[in-house]
């Protein structure tokens, strides 16, 4: 008995040694592995792994990216598996998993107003620069529009590589604009110069069973591309220097009232309330409306003579401005993020980097009938100066005077900016529709956004000003 | 023999330590469901319990999560929206369950009796039940949809001036309940059905002899006696009905406003859009709460009505 008490303290120290020796050779062997497999070359270092990438549902950039998968699985053996999940749940999908530390996705498809709550969980490009994943050729930094770089960069760090140009336009049926008269000296179909005319133009327009315009009234769409838009085209903002709300002014209740007057007085499908990007195309490409106010990447669903009653009679323009100077739209990009969790990430940025490639864009803008092809807002110039394609999309034009204008408004960099457009968006849908009075409306959004900066502690500090990149203060960004 | 043993015992001697007896062996038994309804029930229960007194915002992680106490059970009470949407959630409930209660008894009273074409109309009729929440949601927002739904046609086509039903704050909650009443008012028909072929025929003999009336027979035989069943149905359609999320979320967000707005969109709103875990937990902990309250009065009624025919036989 009291030799197998001697023997135990020896037999645990064998034992912690036998680990030890074990754990210090893995660890070698580990890094040995590594070594070896940083030194083979890319085509070869991943191949057999797979990635899984998440993906906004009917986005022509996504779609034709996905048709030339093949391509980036031939080349680098990784096998891509990508699900498709629609706009309006991908950021509760993906922030539930992100928030939780989950990697069921290596990439994320990201708009990019939602990049501040995204930016935690996400792995920034940066770490990969000084990488052997880095390809310059494929990345060409100066080729995407420099907002859309701007846009996919949250505090100095950028996390993803643009894929979309999101930049809303307005699309005019020139048929009826000159059936009801409204055109130049020279007999073409003329855009209204001012919001005021607009309106007048929805009501002029309406007629034979077609509405003026099409409100997306959807909460998740109201605020951003109607209440945000009107008060931008009047040189008013959303939020000032010390992130205080600013609807509650004449710009805001001019906005309100407006929306109301075009739902109320039918002008606009009654449907609205449940319209967001998609539904808003389909009714504009079925005919039923005159214009439509919609973001860029839509064009080539309008213009498929395949699908679209309107194709070949449609003319685009910005929204209409109060004063000159003033043109400014909301910009934005869509991108995809690599998950902070994912096991995968080398494989995953590689993908991203391949996605958004001067090469791959080039080729997803030839995919598609002729007029209609690419995504509609490619955030690469060298497809937006592309000879081939700058005569073929009559709304390029625009996208290229708002890249040289500098005229894309960036929206205020908070992570709260969903909730808020979330809940004004829902005072937006109740104000157009009639139940609440646009003073009463543009004051509940006034409070609403200021409960929710209130409740996350930006008004702790009294008078703190923020910086612009934060606030979008708009009254920065107009040209004097 | 004996030595035989003797000598079994002694090669296999008892082990000293751990036996299971008569005692410790039940509880040995259930030990894995205890486990497991630990880890998927009292767990997370007691994990939402804590979140709720917490400050957590999980797109903010920088903020940390401050201990507030009851500060979000009271912020969320006091929430206008929070109200509305309890408002809803109550009328919602105190219409869609007795709607389909009545439709479903009768429905189940028709079919209780000798018909050659029940086989075809039963299975026809439970479709509904055997769609989910999420494509009935889908299949009722097209039908309702203003410029190319048969609903909305059909009213345009009456001269209904609004004729799109979603989009009006006053209609908008009564189309989501017809889409909640086509949905689940065969499983009422189910359940009640179930219930009516196993009550026994004897009483109804006997008021036939009597020359008991159908309404007579109804009201003082099938009803008492369908009341236990009744109740088990109402009480799993209410539940089910204050949870009420699917048709919103994919009708309506809760819009026009907030005219449709339940307190499980609200949770929904608070937790996975705007991730304020801390407040939405404390409401999803309230709802919980109702639902209790609910459900115990519900029993309380059922355990009444079964002890009333015991006394009255004891009498």
């Amino acid at each position: 008995m009291a030799r197998r008490f001697q023997r135990k303290p020896v037999l645990i120290l064998c034992a912690l040694i036998a680990v030890v020796g074990l754990l210090v050779a893995g660890c070698g062997g580990q890094k040995q592995q590594d070594q070896n497999a940083s030194s083979k070359p890319l085509t070869e270092r991943f191949k057999g792994s797979t990635i899984y990438v998440s993906d906004m549902a009917g986005y022509e950039n996504n779609v034709k990216v996905k048709q030339l998968v093949p391509e980036f699985e031939q080349k680098y053996g990784i096998k891509v598996v990508i699900d498709e999940v629609p706009y309006s749940e991908v950021v509760a999908k993906h922030m539930s998993m992100l928030t939780t530390g989950g990697s069921e996705y290596d990439l994320v498809n990201i708009d990019s107003i939602f990049l501040p709550q995204y930016a935690p969980f996400l792995t920034p490009l940066d770490d990969f620069k000084n990488t052997d994943l880095w390809d310059d050729s494929q990345v060409v930094k100066d080729d995407f529009v420099e907002s859309t770089i701007a846009q996919s960069s949250y505090q100095d760090k950028w996390y993803m590589f643009p894929q979309m140009y999101v930049f809303p336009i307005m699309s005019y049926r020139a048929d009826l604009l000159k059936e009801a008269g409204l055109v130049d000296a020279d007999g073409n179909a003329k855009p209204p110069k001012n919001i005021d005319e607009w309106f007048e133009y929805a009501k002029k327009l309406t007629k034979n069973g077609v509405y003026g315009e099409t409100l997306q009234l959807l909460p998740s769409a109201a605020f951003d591309l109607h209440v945000m838009t009107l008060i931008l085209a009047q040189g008013g903002t959303m939020l000032d220097d010390e992130l205080k709300p600013c609807i509650n002014t004449p710009e805001g209740i001019k906005a309100l009232t407006m929306m109301q007057k075009l739902y109320t007085g039918g002008y606009t499908p009654p449907g609205g309330t449940d319209y967001e990007l998609g539904e808003g195309a389909a009714v504009h490409k079925q005919g039923l409306t005159a214009m439509s106010h919609n973001w860029a990447i839509v064009t080539p669903w309008l213009e498929d003579p395949k699908e679209s009653k309107v194709a070949g009679k449609l003319i685009y323009d910005f929204f209409p401005q109060d004063k000159p100077g003033l043109r400014f739209e909301r910009g934005g990009t869509m991108g995809l993020g690599i998950n902070k969790a994912s096991k995968n990430k080398e494989a995953a940025f590689l993908f991203a980097q391949w996605a958004a490639s001067k090469e791959t864009q080039l080729k997803v803008a030839s995919i598609g009938t002729k007029g209609a092809r690419g995504d509609g807002s490619p955030p690469r110039k060298s497809v937006l100066y592309n000879d081939e394609y700058k005569n073929e999309y009559k709304h390029y034009d625009l996208l290229r005077k708002a890249i040289e204008g500098k005229q894309d408004w960036p929206v205020p960099t908070i992570p709260e900016w969903f909730q808020i457009e979330l809940e004004c968006g829902r005072i937006a849908q109740a104000t157009a529709i009639g139940k609440t009075t646009p003073e009463e409306g543009a004051k509940q959004m006034d409070e609403a956004i200021y409960n929710v900066l209130n409740s996350r502690g930006y008004y702790d500090t009294q008078g703190k000003k923020y910086p612009v990149e934060v606030t979008g203060n708009y009254n920065h960004y107009v040209k004097k | 023999m004996e030595s035989k043993l003797e000598t079994k015992k002694e090669l296999f001697p008892a082990k000293k330590g751990f036996r299971f007896t008569d005692k410790n062996l039940p509880f040995f038994l259930i030990a894995p469901v205890i486990l497991i309804f630990l880890i998927i029930t009292v767990f997370p229960l007691l994990y939402s319990l804590y979140t709720s007194t917490i400050d957590l915002v999980m797109t903010r992680p920088e903020l940390g999560k401050d201990f507030v106490g009851i500060k979000n059970y009271i912020t969320v009470i006091k929430n206008d929206l929070v109200q509305r949407s309890f408002l809803n959630t109550l009328l919602f409930t105190a219409i869609v369950v007795p709607v389909e209660l009545l439709l479903g008894l009768g429905m189940a009273v028709l079919l209780n009796r000798e018909l050659k074409i029940k086989r075809f109309v039963i299975p026809i009729m439970i479709i509904p039940i055997t769609v989910t929440p999420l494509a009935v949601g889908l299949i009722w927002r097209y039908m309702y949809n203003g410029e190319y739904g048969i609903i909305a046609w059909l009213l345009k086509f009456l001269h209904v001036q609004n004729y799109v039903v979603l989009a009006n704050p006053f209609w908008a909650l009564p189309g989501i309940m017809l889409a909640d009443i086509w949905h689940w008012t065969p499983f009422m028909m189910l359940l009640l059905l179930t219930g009516l072929q196993s009550l026994p025929q004897e009483p109804f003999e006997a008021a036939r002899i009597d020359g008991s009336s159908g309404w007579t027979t109804f009201k003082n035989i099938t009803l008492p006696m369908l009341k236990p069943v009744i109740l088990i149905a109402v009480l799993l359609r209410t539940m089910d009905a204050f949870k009420l999320f699917d048709e919103v979320y994919i009708m309506t967000q809760g819009g026009p406003g907030t005219a449709t707005e339940t307190l499980a969109y609200r949770v929904f709103r608070s937790t996975f859009q705007y991730y304020d875990m801390g407040k939405g937990t404390a409401l999803s902990i309230l709802m919980l709460i109702l639902i209790i309250v609910i459900s115990k009065w519900y029993m309380r009624i059922l355990r009444e009505r079964q002890a009333q025919p015991e006394e009255s036989a004891n009498q």
